[in-house]
């Protein structure tokens, strides 16, 4: 059921396409991801990949400044754009009628957006991003934290180790220079795959996708960020910093594995087993029963390069965050020596499976779906394998990566109340 | 290669059509309402349980009652412990939401469509044979406990806090009282057992569902897990009358803080679909809706004061509230307010064709995409039920969105855009803050604690 046809190709000047058909709703979308993020910075300056992604909303020669909004909002659909630490994506989801409207305006600024970028423009987007900073980490509680833990997982040069939002003195300081060398570096065909995924015709798309994109000049792909070997810490690197907040947090992290693996999909399963529910280890010991975490929870951060586990605790009042922490890291290795019981890992690998029937009502939660599988497995269909994978992973499996990425030392940042705004 | 002509949009290639699906009302052998609708697809269902018990029946002192009622309800229910219940739903991979709302008290449970049956036993059970022990209650009232003195420390959440104290009169979140710290404390045991007996047991209630299967099988399911149980009162009617104020800017300090949260708002009638209700939609829409809207253009792509800033209806049974929404560099606080004002002055004046053309486009071809998942659906339905919409409102609606006239607009601008009786919630470094506003304005400037409680009236002369 969770199977997805679909068909790919390239162009010439070497983007890689892929399309789908799905009659269900006379909806389309076109879901364009580049292969760039804020890991492919490398010596450039923080948040450059982030504000890029503003600024090709600012027009391109046939397609002036706020027009893309307009052009889609007028036709009822919708359109946005997010950036990872490995990947830039920008989609418009639109009524069927109007594909070839998606691909137009897609196509206009990967192929025409330098003639049109002035200095006005990346002024207004970087006060626009500057407040985006201040709204979602300055200004907000415990909002500091993950750009925090970064720094004490990631080595120095490590792609990963500044947030995607880039840092205030880097933002304020980018330039239109920048702006056009991050173009012509990593906004080429080669550095792109386009998935159009909907109640289409796929002869014919084919057919508008060359029309479109054909003409754009192709050039190399560009240079990956330098390859970081796996790696763990050496000591404990800890930190603690005083923030405008009621409760104090913990935020433990582990380097980990990259995206997609088995070990990833591991991780994930450890994610349902320690935190996710009622019944999930920690959540039930510390939120539950002894009632000394007003919230727990543990995610596995996974890119390309890397991966990181992150372990979040808020402590309650009359709770020593220091004894916290001695109890939680006990817990966690508890768990990890515990047995699982069958029904205990059939329950957490069900909900996998459902969510995989749920995610296939949205075409563009389809067609972003296969893109992310396509960019990091080379796989749009990869679900399908990921539910095989889940079937055979035993709890002796999981438990043994979660030891294997959460015993070594740990970063550890402890956020604590009493600082101003 | 022919090189393509690039300076004008593809036209689309057919004419867009799209016929809304048409929902189904169904009664319950005891006259119960169950609105239906069944999408072929995916085997999906979506089920919700509707009463009107919402938040506007808390007792004044008992703050968050219907809030904290929702949060018990699935700490267990029938033969299962809290524990046992969370394992039940994880085991089959469905999701359970208890939550009370202004208006009406509602349980949702969603799931793959085979196991309808048991999705409806635990709604039966969660909403008539809670356990309602005293450790859950504890533990439940502690985290909201904890939960208010965090929301303290999120500038949103507190505007959002006092603007509703502000214009409502009573603290709401969103569109829910919450509790309060001195509430909080004085709700037990017996009054959310209370609550349930006699403001949730007793309702008729009315169902929504979404599903691949056919009504009968549903029917079946339902019958057979609430025949028996439900009520057959109505609600009594609350008083839910409000006051329009002046214009006035509450600042609530928050001492060094690099940004200020924006949050204005008036309440106003209850909004339906008929063409002056519509025209309004529209109007908002240009004002303050979208991307491409006055206050986006101006505030953000213009003048670069935010990230993001918006205006929106929310809408509820017997009322409405019209919000303005935006975080701004301090600096820039003042400036902002004055650009926000200014668009809605000019929006009373003057709209332009191609301003209403593009505003009635989005909203008119935008309807098909409400209805592309289940969940999309199942809201739309709650839709139907809360506001008391008829069944067809979405055809309506469309129809009287392409009837509206400039006339229409301009005239709705001017009967619900209450400038003069605009609230504003200032959340930031008041210091900072006053600075920023034009002299004009100081005049209508108060402070606030983070209660509410007004410190100093003349806050403006204070500099």
């Amino acid at each position: 059921m969770t199977h997805i046809e679909y068909e790919r190709f390239s162009l010439e000047n070497g983007l890689e396409v892929i399309l789908g058909k799905n009659s269900q709703n006379p909806i389309i979308a076109v879901n364009l991801l580049y292969h760039v993020g804020s890991g492919n910075e490398g010596a450039r300056k923080s948040g450059l990949a982030h504000l890029f992604e503003h600024m090709m909303f600012q027009g391109s020669v046939n397609v002036p400044k706020g027009m893309h909004f307009r052009f889609v909002q007028e036709t009822g659909g919708s359109l946005n754009a997010n950036t990872t630490f490995d990947r830039t994506v920008y989609y418009d989801k639109l009524p069927a009628t109007h594909l070839e409207l998606g691909l137009w305006l897609e196509a206009d600024r990967m192929g025409w957006f330098l003639p049109a970028l002035v200095q006005e423009t990346l002024t207004n987007q970087i006060d626009v991003v500057k407040n985006e900073r201040l709204e979602r980490y300055d200004n907000a509680p415990y909002g500091l934290g993950f750009e925090k833990v970064l720094k004490l997982v990631f080595p120095e040069g490590h792609p990963y180790r500044s947030p995607v939002i880039g840092a205030m003195k880097d933002i304020v300081s980018i330039n239109p220079d920048d702006v056009r060398e991050f173009f012509t570096t990593f906004y080429t065909p080669a550095n792109a795959t386009l998935v159009v995924y909907g109640d289409l015709e796929i002869e014919k798309t084919k057919g508008l996708v060359n029309k479109y994109f054909g003409e754009i000049k192709g050039a190399p792909k560009p240079t990956p960020p330098a390859k970081f070997e796996p790696f763990t810490l050496s000591e404990n690197h800890e930190e603690i910093y005083t923030d405008k907040v009621f409760l104090p947090k913990l935020l433990f992290a582990w380097p980990s594995v990259v995206a997609f693996t088995r070990e990833d999909i591991a991780l994930a399963l450890a994610g349902d087993f320690l935190t996710s529910s009622k019944n999930s280890r920690l959540h039930k010991k510390f939120v539950f029963t002894d009632e000394s975490l007003q919230s727990v929870g543990f995610t596995n951060y996974t890119g390309k390069y890397h991966g990181m586990n992150l372990l979040s605790a808020t402590v309650k009042p009359g709770f020593d965050p220091a004894e916290m922490e001695k109890e939680i890291i006990d817990e966690l290795h508890k768990a990890i020596r515990s047995e699982v019981t069958p029904e205990e890992m059939e329950r957490i690998k069900y909900n996998y499976k459902v969510q995989a029937v749920y995610s296939l009502q949205s075409v563009n939660g389809i067609a972003s779906r296969m893109n992310e599988f396509n960019f990091y497995t080379g796989n749009p269909d990869q679900m399908a394998v990921i539910l095989e994978e889940i079937d055979s992973i035993t709890p002796e499996e999981m438990l043994s990566v979660i030891q294997k990425y959460t015993t070594e030392n740990y970063a550890r940042l402890l956020i604590v109340p009493g600082g101003e705004a | 290669m022919i090189e393509l002509n690039r300076a004008q949009p593809p036209l689309p290639n057919a004419k867009s059509e799209f016929n809304l699906p048409k929902f189904e009302e169904k009664f319950l052998q005891n006259g119960s309402r169950v609105i239906f609708h069944q999408k072929l697809g995916l085997p999906i269902t979506t089920i919700t349980f509707i009463v009107e018990a919402g938040s506007k029946y808390d007792p004044a002192g008992g703050e968050g009652l219907a809030q904290l009622t929702a949060a018990l309800l699935d700490e267990g229910a029938g033969e299962f412990d809290s524990l046992a219940l969370s394992a039940l739903l994880e085991s089959k991979g469905l999701t359970l939401r208890v939550f009370a709302n202004n208006d009406y008290f509602e349980v949702n449970i969603s799931g793959l469509s085979e196991n309808i049956d048991l999705m409806l036993k635990i709604v039966s059970d969660v909403v008539y044979d809670p356990h309602f022990r005293m450790e859950d209650f504890e533990r439940e009232r502690d985290k909201i406990r904890n939960r208010i003195q965090q929301m303290k420390n999120q500038p949103e959440a507190m505007a959002w806090e006092l603007l509703d104290k502000i214009i409502q009169g009573r603290p709401n979140c969103y569109t829910f009282t919450s509790a309060n710290e001195e509430s909080i404390e004085e709700i037990t045991l017996s009054d959310v057992t209370f609550f349930h007996a006699e403001q949730i047991e007793p309702l008729k209630p009315v169902f929504t569902v979404v599903t691949d299967l056919p009504y009968n099988q549903v029917e079946t399911a339902i019958h057979k897990h609430f025949l028996g149980k439900m009520g057959a009162h109505e609600p009594e009617k609350p008083d839910t009358g409000f006051a329009l104020k002046d214009l006035r800017f509450f600042i609530l300090d928050r001492k060094g803080a690099p940004q200020t949260e924006i949050l204005g708002g008036f309440p106003t009638e209850s909004l339906r679909s008929s063409r002056e209700d519509e025209a309004f939609k529209l109007v908002n829409n240009l004002y303050g809706g979208h991307f491409n809207s006055r206050l986006m253009r101006n505030l953000r792509e213009e003048k670069g004061y935010t990230y993001g800033v918006g205006s929106f209806l929310i809408s509820m049974k017997d009322s409405s509230k019209f919000i303005i929404s935006a975080s701004v560099d301090t600096v820039n606080t003042g400036n902002a307010l004055l650009e926000i004002l200014k668009e809605m002055n000019d929006v009373r004046k003057n709209i332009s064709d191609e301003e209403l053309e593009f505003s009635r486009s989005q909203r008119v071809r935008g309807i098909p995409f409400m209805f592309e998942t289940y969940d999309m659906i199942s809201s739309l339905l709650r839709t139907i039920v809360e506001l008391q919409l008829p069944l067809d409102y979405f055809e309506n609606s469309r129809q009287e969105l392409t009837r509206v006239t400039m006339e229409d607009a301009i005239s709705a601008a001017n009967h619900y855009l209450k400038l003069e009786n605009l609230q504003f919630v200032l959340v930031g470094d008041r210091e900072g803050i006053l600075k920023t506003i034009p002299q004009p304005l100081l005049r209508g400037v108060v402070e606030i604690n983070d209660r509410g409680k007004v410190i100093r009236r003349d806050a403006g002369g204070n500099l």
